[in-house]
């Protein structure tokens, strides 16, 4: 193997322990007589006892309170949420606008001011054609008996109340 | 680090604190550090900790046992931390650097064997702070956690040539900077 090679591996595999048996074995015949590989291979043995010297961060106990505490509180809203959320999503529930619904109660609406407008009507005609005589206009006429045109009273609804 | 059984998992998805609390002994550790050493500040680290627990937590419902939980966990661990990192670099942060508190701490430690360890934790962050995110993650798995190229390319989700090939550049980078100055 050519020292390109080998100083490629050197960083890698050999390094790692992930190299075969022989190609191990072609590596050490090679750094035994070729010194630049050699020293490379000394400064990466070097780099890496300083990692493996680095001393393990012990976790402070607080963490592991946060976490629990905030897990604990987690549980405690969703609780409170749940019991308050009850009534309002029945209500919710209940009122939320629905099409069918919505339709529904448009058409009951309608049906009731179409059916309010027509006893209104009725009860309009009734009064202005059947139960006050044609002759009885006269009364209300403001100009002297012998006019012949008579006093208009106005629009339907004025002549009702009148 | 123990794996944790199925039986823990499937209580812990059940909102048992106490099976999570036997999942957060057996991981802490291993979590605390990578966030520690990405980040380089243990406050950092603490909040990578607490939001990786609570991410296991939440998500644990949804575990579908096709990959091993051990990995799994790595993979939320490098990812919250570096993206911790990430955010605390863009929000321009002023965390006091681990290095500076073990130089401060190291005028009041007494044996021979806490400066040296203390000197060897400072030339460590020093090389860590060269390399990215991504770089640092995959030597701190690979150096400190000790993790197999497999399981370094599950976690961070990439072929094993591409770790095999951060760890070559990460290592090119460090060479000549790790020397102990005289």
């Amino acid at each position: 193997m050519r020292c390109r090679k080998i100083q490629e591996l050197l960083k890698t595999d050999y390094l790692d322990g992930e190299v075969s048996q022989k190609q191990e074995q072609e590596i050490k015949e090679h750094l035994a007589r070729c010194p630049k590989c050699r020293q490379l291979e000394e400064e990466l043995q070097s780099q890496r006892r300083l990692f493996q010297k680095a001393k393990q961060q012990k976790v402070p106990e607080r963490v592991w309170h946060n976490i629990r505490d905030a897990i604990i509180t987690e549980g405690l809203n969703e609780e409170e949420s749940l019991s308050a959320g009850v009534f309002e999503r029945l209500r919710k529930y209940l009122f939320a606008p629905k099409p069918a619904f919505v339709l529904a109660t448009t058409l009951a609406v309608a049906i009731f001011f179409a059916f309010l407008a027509g006893v209104f009507i009725q009860k309009k005609q009734s009064l202005s054609k059947e139960n006050i005589p044609e002759t009885d206009i006269a009364v209300y006429s403001l100009s002297s008996a012998s006019d012949v045109s008579l006093y208009e009273l106005g629009t339907d609804i004025e002549e009702y109340f009148l | 680090m123990n794996d944790i059984t199925p039986d823990i998992l499937k209580s812990t998805s059940q909102g048992d604190l106490g099976a999570f609390e036997q999942v957060y002994k057996a991981f802490s550790n291993f979590v605390y550090n990578v966030a520690f050493r990405v980040n380089r500040n243990s406050a950092d680290a603490e909040e990578v900790t607490q939001d990786v627990f609570m991410k296991v937590y939440h998500n644990l419902k949804g575990f579908q046992f096709h990959s091993a939980f051990k990995t799994w966990l790595y993979r939320i661990t490098v990812n919250t931390a570096i993206n911790y990192y990430r955010k605390s670099r863009k929000e321009g942060k002023d965390r006091v650097d681990y290095d500076s508190v073990v130089d401060s701490l190291a005028a009041e430690r007494s044996t021979v064997e806490e400066v040296i360890q203390g000197d060897n934790e400072t030339r460590l962050q020093e090389l860590l702070k060269i390399l990215s995110p991504k770089y640092k993650a995959c030597l701190v798995l690979r150096e400190i956690e000790g993790l197999s190229y497999q399981e370094i390319a599950a976690s961070l989700k990439i072929p094993i040539n591409t770790v095999r090939s951060r760890l070559k550049r990460a290592r090119q980078a460090l060479l000549g900077k790790g020397k102990k100055e005289k």
